[in-house]
């Protein structure tokens, strides 16, 4: 059944590629389009003379020429292109060729460097002269070639102050984190979206422009208040009664070329102490050596009872050789994979209207085996002028994702990283199990492998136990904008914002997982492992936004100009989800809800929320000296107790263009600007997980990960209730609520103050950005600690305040620059920022947050932990052979560095020559740490290459000598041969402080450590889990993260065919990873974020699928963990337009 | 005319959209008025006295948080029944703990029940009513007994008094055992309780109606009794008589009428596991039932029980494999069962355990802890349930009060009576027959032969055993075997009492680098530090909870300062384990 599910569904992908190719053909055959010419022209100057150099561009393309000593110049192309004029001093000026085949153009005089527009709040495009605040802009079709499955992930490296971590997971949530903060609005057109950034297909884009922090994102409200990424869709614009068809394919294939993966020894097999043994029974459920590590025998060919080993006829399994068989386990299990991505798309415009009409489909073929993820984009925008007042438009975006198997990477039995490198021995060959059901195993109920504790046979898994993602998308909306007066329009918009989305589990019989939750679904056969499991997860979510907008443009005098605009919005939004599992099902194979021995596992949620605002923008500019905006909002939010539920908040910024009024050698422009910001917004949450988790229940399963989908809507924290829990055999239980509710609890604020400037150089060839910021983010809604006493655990307060201050540097340098010849373009970008514990609440000092107690001044991105004991002289103390033990408390850990790192940047080259071009993109982060979980567990689990190199290696290989001497059997006085490192205690006796410290330092005596102990039980299985230090790892990484290639076809040449433009370019992504610890084993670059304020209060009962992090540590992530492995990609893109 | 239309409809439009209303409060759960049945917060409660306050929410909220379930870690190694030879997998040996987890949010629970059920019957005499008593002690002793004075007087009113005063633990313990002695008095007039009203359900221990409270009240009886023992350091002093009242009450729980105790086995407060939905820890279903070899027996234990040639040896554990296979012992050979010494360091415990390959030690019976069938619970404690209050302890508690000379009677009946109750409770009968597998729960092989069934048999003689610990007339001699039989029966049940009774009398010493005060007499860079914190010694308390130290500042200061000198000091002793003419401070 779902065999034949699965392969419909390919059917229909395939009908749905086959669609794609046909229209192609169809086009493409059909000759109705304008052709291009050869066009003729003049440029000059108001006074009549001939200009020189002045660079023509075809819009939208590379191909431009340079006028000569008269002026003059020769282009192709067609009627309805335009032409673009740049020359140094003058503004970039457009000529629409219309036809034209002699085209004269005087240029104006106004001197004005930069008119670069940007789309702010609401839509509203401004020219960047008069912005008092940091914005940045990106092209949509920088982003069109080198693609990623997923858009929003193609802006990493490539705007100061923002860093995106794509998560390597299918449908994973890319980590997007704007000034330290996350949960960034995503603007389409100038409303809002519920986005999860799959829903944003690159082809349809125009434009990104990243609106930075709450300077920015004032007037979107509170869902702006981390700032925002403002999209502008395509239209149908152009020249009118034309229509142009486009089509862009990209091609990658992702080989087996890991940047990141954890690498295992393959000198000692699975067992413990040097011995393995199998036992006798087939599924190895008794004996010594069930569920073991890999600190086995060295796979020296001796005799092993092993899996495969035949039993003697006593009974007993006798020993077969032990040898290395699969050092390539992981690799031989994954696949390589492939994506591709097509797009067409039709634009048309006539005289009362303008459309436009694309699809695209991404498909990819993951590494994993028997992984596959597919997401369609169908987009429409239609404008039609009713009359020359009166236009309306459309725009309906709907997105179809969908995935048979996501895989799930985190620790644990569910992931082949877990099972074949962490945990994995290499004394088999795993791709002798691709019949997951051969003996011992039983077809359909039983799996076979070479252990039945820990692991499950990765093609067992990859075939049978599946997680699907299928979610449809919708959003658009609906404008009517008519013209009172030429300067006077009201607009009425209806937008509109939703999903519905299904993930299932189908987890198999004898599956293995590490369930160890009681009170929800046990499982309850052989060696832990699963009766088979089905789960359901459905969530409709349905946002919509309606607004009204009255605005009004007008130079009052010659010197004063006014644009304002005044409006109303209402936001209603509604979600409900449920989630329901069988437990234990009963017929195996049967994955439904009826097949279930005990009551079904059933979860729903519900929510609502209003909110009704009323908003305010003037911009003004007097003369060509300053511009100023001001804009305020009034929210009235149901989320909020009947009395708070009203709040306003206020933006200012002021601008000035100082070259437009006076001079200065060499600086060909210089802009300061200045902005204040207050957003104030709360209880909500950016993301929603499976229906318990929203219920603040905890998880019944108790392995595995969740998704986190887009949410917004209310978290609904502050609320004395109880929580109903079924604890002892299904009986329900009720719990008052463990933190108080505040009746008078106020949104939390966040006011940012922001300075800059922007200066060019040299005509504009040397352009630099600068803003520095002060972000008070706070007080917060925070749930504060109270004494035990009172009998809760917290109160919400408006409490914590922190204060950010950081510096965001851009550059652009085109140190050559000649369109028929060879140019190249370097931009740059450079941020750091640092955010401190201003102050608590009410006279507090320190704050209990992520198990420490801050005190104010501190930096929250601190993370705590334990460290070795030292010396005076820094070596650390040792005690019977292993390091000294700390008290554990919040009171006694120490600080083991800062999650946010201290810098970011990108770089992006681009050099030309006629036709080719040639780009690629370097971006890192600097400093900041993370507890590696991966070389943790896999120096737990014997697995980690430097067990076997080193000091490690050679007392581990010592001790492995004395087991192989005394006949295979470690003697019961094995000597350890592990001499850690530093020193201990010859003479004097440690006094301790309350924080564990030695305050008697000068008293005690050292002399190095002498003390050999046995490796793995005398010294890593000390230190694991009791020191954090050991695995504590610099953040710092830096990527190779694209190459392009792009040739354009020569005009000449495309001038004999149906087609406007085409370009082919080959591509790389990912191509270089460099860390600053040799150890690649996890991808940093998924770890962006350190400390976020605005998660403070925010728990989660589950570890969030997209990127791992767990349970506890929301606002500081301290921690990485497994991820499937990042490849290197390659491959090629054709875009064609006619 | 078109336009205006246009306009018009689209208003229209956006209007109907917007006339949604919803409230800020969350439709998915019962908000603060709604009404709850009293028997759900009940239910909450007693799983929260199961588990450990705390667990139900998960350690992360509440710092400090233990499982008390049977087979947990950290109890069973703090309380030396068990030695981790993998601190990864086996846990720690030590006693690295600092603030303790509190109780606090299950008495807010008893409140909003005591509150739920007066709506209900109009009345504070009910069911509900004696249960919030019972539980109120419950919560307050578990807390006090582990730091010391706790604040008592204005507790659980949330914003209303976020600072508690702290109260002496004298004057907690007073409070506690009057609101004991209230509880028992009600129960005595079962008419009054309302139970037409309000019937009592939705206890977790299968005690309902008025049968259930019947059963109750033994509880809430052998409970006081377990507080008046502990207690035992103030008998005879300022605080007894006119004050504390122990010997009195002592006497009239033991020898009186009104004050009704366990009548035997039957009656033990019991939670039952049930494999769907609460299944036995060590329960092979679960991880946990993989590792039983990653925790040999402790010398603690193994020692008290073959030096007497305990049946309960045979129950509890396995033999040695070194000892079966290497020296050729029989399986029913008491030397043959070999504990580990918790004083040891990791690396040495592995060399000497099975899964190092050599197999010195002892190990919990995996075939009667760590298997189950399909169907559900057969062996153990899986089929029996796990004791929270019993009646071993019960007896022991009374042989102890009357050897101790608190109360009249024979201390030598009470403490047959215990003996015989622990091994009934083990299902050991004289002349009783079962099998020894080894620690995977298989026959053992030796020499590379199976033994056969015959050879994996014993025969259980518990008279021998009961000659050899037949009480002494020396009394101090008949004191520690009281508390040694007392010690073994808390095996896998009752939560920390057996580690509370080692406070109090210091006896659990197994351990030589640990002196008679539980002090490790010396400290130096070679001990082994995998049994004591990073200090060397066992603590002898809990620090305060973390919330209190930070938000209760002043009054928790206080509390240090007249209890420790100013520190919250885990080395201290509590009031109640202080000589007995302390004062309470």
């Amino acid at each position: 059944m779902k065999k034949e599910m699965e392969k419909s569904k390919k059917i229909k992908l395939a009908i749905s590629r086959y669609v794609f190719v046909t229209l192609f053909q169809l086009f493409v055959v059909s000759g109705i389009f304008a052709q291009e010419a050869a066009i003729k022209g003049k440029i000059v100057s108001k006074d009549g003379s001939a200009v020189t150099g002045a660079t023509i561009i075809v819009k939208g393309t590379t191909r431009g020429v340079v006028t000569d000593l008269d002026g003059n110049f020769t282009i192709t192309a067609s009627p309805t292109d335009t032409l673009t004029v740049n020359y140094v001093g003058y503004a970039s000026q457009v000529i629409p060729v219309g036809g034209q085949t002699m085209i004269s153009f005087t240029l104006s005089e106004e001197v004005k460097n930069i008119n670069e527009v940007v789309v702010t709040a609401f839509g509203i495009a401004k020219d960047t002269r008069s912005i008092g605040y940091s914005t940045q802009k990106v092209e949509g079709t920088e982003l069109t070639q080198d693609r990623d499955a997923n858009a929003i992930n193609s802006l990493v490296g490539k705007v100061s102050g923002l860093s995106v971590g794509a998560s390597s997971e299918f449908f994973g949530n890319p980590q997007v984190v704007l000034r330290g903060n996350t949960d960034i609005l995503y603007v389409v057109d100038g409303v809002p979206i519920n986005s999860d950034t799959w829903n944003i297909s690159a082809d349809d884009i125009e434009t990104y422009t990243v609106l930075k922090g709450a300077n920015a994102g004032a007037l979107y409200g509170s869902r702006g208040i981390n700032g925002a990424i403002v999209i502008t869709t395509k239209k149908g614009a152009g020249v009118k009664g034309t229509s142009t068809i486009e089509f862009n394919t990209s091609d990658m294939i992702d080989p087996r070329s890991f940047l990141a993966v954890p690498v295992r020894q393959n000198e000692y097999g699975i067992g413990s102490n040097y011995s393995y043994a199998y036992g006798n029974d087939p599924f190895n459920k008794t004996g010594g050596f069930v569920r073991q590590p890999v600190w086995g025998p060295r796979m020296e060919g001796q005799g092993v009872a092993q899996y495969n080993s035949p039993l003697g006829a006593n009974g007993i399994r006798t020993q077969t050789p032990f040898n290395v068989l699969g050092a390539n386990n992981f690799y031989n299990f994954m696949e390589g994979g492939y994506h591709t991505t097509n797009n067409l798309s039709i634009t048309a415009s006539g005289e009362k209207y303008d459309l436009r009409i694309s699809m695209s489909d991404v498909y990819q073929k993951g590494i994993d085996p028997n992984t596959e993820l597919n997401s369609s984009n169908g987009n429409i925008y239609a404008g039609y002028n009713f009359t020359k007042k009166l236009r309306i438009e459309g725009n309906l975006n709907y997105n179809y994702q969908y995935s048979p198997n996501v895989p799930d990477a985190i620790y644990g039995p569910q992931s082949y990283t877990y099972m074949i490198q962490e945990y994995g021995s290499a004394n088999f060959d795993v791709r002798s199990f691709k019949n997951y059901w051969q003996a011992p195993g039983t077809p359909g109920i039983q799996q076979a492998w070479v252990e039945y504790g820990r692991a499950n046979n990765p093609y067992f898994m990859a075939n049978q136990w599946l997680r699907s993602h299928t979610k449809a998308d919708i959003y658009g909306y609906g404008k009517l904008d008519y013209a009172i007066t030429p300067e006077l329009h009201i607009s009425f918009r209806a937008q509109a914002s939703g999903y519905s989305m299904m993930r299932t589990e189908i987890l198999p019989t004898s599956a293995i997982t590490y369930s160890l939750s009681s009170g929800g679904i046990q499982e309850g056969t052989v060696n832990g492992a699963s009766t088979g499991e089905y789960r359901e997860d459905r969530r409709m979510l349905y946002d919509n936004n309606n607004d009204v907008m009255l605005s009004y443009n007008k130079n009052v005098t010659p010197d004063f100009f006014v644009s304002a605009l005044v409006g109303g919005n209402v936001r209603t939004f509604t979600y409900n989800s449920s989630w329901t599992s069988t437990n234990n099902i009963v017929v195996p194979g049967v994955y439904n809800f009826t097949n279930t021995l005990n009551p079904l596992v059933s979860y729903n949620f519900n929510s609502g929320m209003n909110v009704l605002s009323a908003y305010y923008s003037v911009d003004a500019s007097y003369k060509k000296y300053v511009s100023a905006n001001t804009t305020g909002r009034l929210d009235n939010s149901s989320v909020f107790y009947p009395g708070q539920q009203n709040y306003f908040y206020p933006s200012v910024s002021l601008s000035s263009v100082v070259t437009d009024y006076v001079k200065i050698p060499v600086v060909s422009f210089l802009k300061i600007r200045g902005s204040y910001a207050n957003v104030k917004g709360g209880l909500t949450t950016p993301t929603a997980g499976p229906s318990f988790d929203l219920l603040g229940q905890p998880t019944p399963l108790g392995y595995g990960s969740s998704y986190y989908s887009s949410y917004d809507g209310p978290s609904y924290t502050n609320q004395n209730a109880y929580s109903i829990n079924h604890l002892y055999n299904n009986t329900p239980s009720a719990n008052y609520a463990n933190t108080m509710a505040n009746p008078t609890l106020k949104p939390f604020t966040v006011s940012s103050m922001e300075f800059g400037g922007d200066i060019k150089l040299l005509n504009n060839r040397i352009g630099l950005g600068a803003t520095y910021y002060t972000t008070t983010n706070g007080p917060t809604i925070f749930p504060q600690q109270v004494a035990a006493s009172t009998g809760y655990y917290s109160q919400n307060v408006n409490g914590i305040t922190t204060t950010k201050n950081g510096w965001e540097l851009d550059l652009a340098v085109t140190p050559f620059k000649n369109p028929n010849g060879f140019s190249w373009e370097l931009t740059a970008n450079w941020s750091t920022f640092v955010e401190k514990l201003k102050s608590i609440y009410e006279a507090d000092q320190s704050v209990l947050l992520n198990g420490h107690y801050y005190q104010v001044g501190d930096r929250l991105d601190a993370i705590y932990g334990y460290k070795f004991y030292r010396d005076l002289q820094g070596q650390v103390i040792n005690a019977a052979g292993s390091p000294l033990v700390r008290t554990t408390g919040a009171n006694y850990e120490q600080k083991l560095g800062y999650a946010n790192p201290d810098y970011v940047w990108g770089i992006t080259n681009k050099f030309s020559y006629k036709d080719l071009s040639v780009s690629f993109q370097f971006d890192g982060r600097v400093g900041g740490v993370i507890f590696d979980e991966i070389y943790a567990d896999m120096l737990q689990s014997g697995n980690a290459t430097d067990l076997v190199n080193g000091a490690m290696g050679a007392a581990r290989l010592a001790e492995w000598n004395e087991v192989k001497a005394n006949n295979y059997v470690a003697p019961s006085n094995l000597q350890g041969q592990y001499v850690a490192p530093g020193v201990e205690i010859t003479s004097g006796t440690p006094i301790f402080d309350s924080h564990g410290n030695i305050t008697n330092m000068n008293t005690l005596q050292f002399s190095p450590n002498e003390t050999k102990v046995r490796l793995q039980t005398g010294y890593i299985s000390n230190i694991n889990g009791v020191f954090q230090e050991p695995y504590m790892v610099s953040k710092t990484y830096f990527m190779m993260r694209d190459l392009k290639i792009t040739y354009n076809l020569p005009k000449k040449f495309l001038a004999r065919t149906a087609f406007k433009r085409a370009s082919v370019s080959l591509v790389g992504r990912n191509l270089l990873y460099i860390t600053a610890l040799k150890r690649k084993d996890v991808d940093l670059d998924q770890y962006p974020v350190g400390f976020d304020v605005s998660r403070i209060g925010q728990t989660k009962n589950q570890t969030d699928q997209s990127n791992g992090y767990g349970t506890e540590n929301l606002n500081l992530i301290t921690s990485a963990s497994m991820q499937t492995p990042i490849v290197r990609q390659f491959g090629f893109n054709i875009n064609v337009a006619f | 005319m078109k336009t205006i239309k246009l306009i018009i409809s689209l208003v229209l439009l956006i209007l109907l959209g917007s006339c949604q209303k919803f409230s800020n409060l969350n439709p998915n759960v019962p908000g603060q008025n709604s009404v709850i049945p009293p028997s759900m917060l009940l239910n909450r409660v007693e799983n929260e006295m199961f588990l450990g306050p705390g667990q139900v929410d998960g350690s992360a909220l509440q710092p400090g948080t233990v499982s008390e379930e049977p087979f947990s870690m950290t109890i069973q190694h703090n309380e030396q029944y068990f030695v981790s030879n993998d601190p990864y997998y086996g846990g720690s040996n030590s006693y690295g703990w600092s603030n303790t987890a509190q109780t606090y949010n299950m008495i807010k629970n008893v409140i909003q029940m005591e509150n739920a059920a007066a709506l209900i019957t109009k009345s504070r005499t009910n069911a509900y009513a004696v249960m919030g008593k019972f539980y109120r002690a419950y919560c307050l002793i578990w807390l006090s007994e582990r730091v010391g004075d706790i604040p008592m007087i204005g507790i659980c009113q949330g914003v209303s008094n976020l600072t508690p005063a702290y109260s002496t633990q004298h004057d907690v313990y007073k409070a506690c055992l009057a609101l004991l002695d209230t509880a028992n008095m009600m129960l005595n007039n079962q008419s009054a309780l309302n139970l037409s009203l309000l019937p009592f359900t939705g206890d977790i221990f299968g005690f309902t109606g008025a049968s259930g409270l019947t059963h109750w009240q033994k509880v809430i009886n052998a409970y006081k009794l377990r507080v008046l023992i502990s207690l035992s350091k103030k008998i005879g002093t300022t605080y007894d008589a006119g004050d504390l009242n122990i010997t009195a009450r002592l006497d009239s729980l033991i020898n009186g009428t009104n004050y009704p105790l366990l009548g035997g086995e039957s009656d033990n407060l019991i939670f039952t596991y049930n494999s769907a939905y609460n299944p036995y820890l060590a329960n092979p279903g679960s991880t946990m039932g993989k590792y039983n070899n990653r925790q040999p027996m402790s010398t603690t234990l193994m020692n008290l029980l073959t030096v007497n040639m305990d049946p309960r040896t045979f129950i509890f554990s396995t033999p040695a494999k070194f000892q079966i296979d290497s020296l050729k012992k029989s399986v029913g050979d008491f030397t043959a069962y070999q504990g580990a010494s918790i004083d040891s360091t990791y690396g040495a415990l592995y060399n000497h355990s099975a899964i190092g390959g050599w197999g010195q030690y002892s190990y919990p019976n995996y075939a009667r802890y760590y298997t189950s069938s399909a169907t559900g619970p057969t062996t153990g404690d899986e089929a029996k349930g796990s004791i929270l209050i019993g009646y071993p302890e019960q007896c022991f508690n009374i042989a102890e009060a009357i050897n101790q000379l608190w109360v009249n009677g024979s201390a030598s009946t009470w403490y047959m009576k215990g003996i015989n109750a622990s091994l009934s409770y083990f299902g050991v009968t004289q002349g009783g027959t079962m099998q020894v597998y080894d620690e995977g729960g298989l026959n053992y092989i030796v020499s590379g032969t199976k033994l056969t069934t015959a050879q994996s048999t014993i025969t259980l003689n518990v008279d021998t055993f009961l000659t050899l610990v037949a009480l002494s007339a020396n009394q101090a001699t008949a004191y520690s075997q009281i508390l040694n039989q007392k010690y073994i029966a808390f095996w896998q049940n009752s939560g920390w009492t057996a580690f509370n009774n080692w406070r109090r009398t210091s006896t659990l010493n197994s351990s030589p680098k640990v002196s008679a005060g539980g002090y490790p007499s010396t400290f130096t860079s070679t001990d082994p530090l995998n049994i004591l914190d990073a200090q060397g010694k066992i603590p002898r308390r809990w620090q305060y909870p973390l919330s209190e130290a930070q938000n209760n500042t002043a009054n928790w200061q206080a509390a240090c300062s007249a209890q420790f000198g100013g520190a919250d000091d885990l080395f201290q002793d509590v009031w109640i384990n202080l000589p007995g003419s302390a004062t309470p401070k």
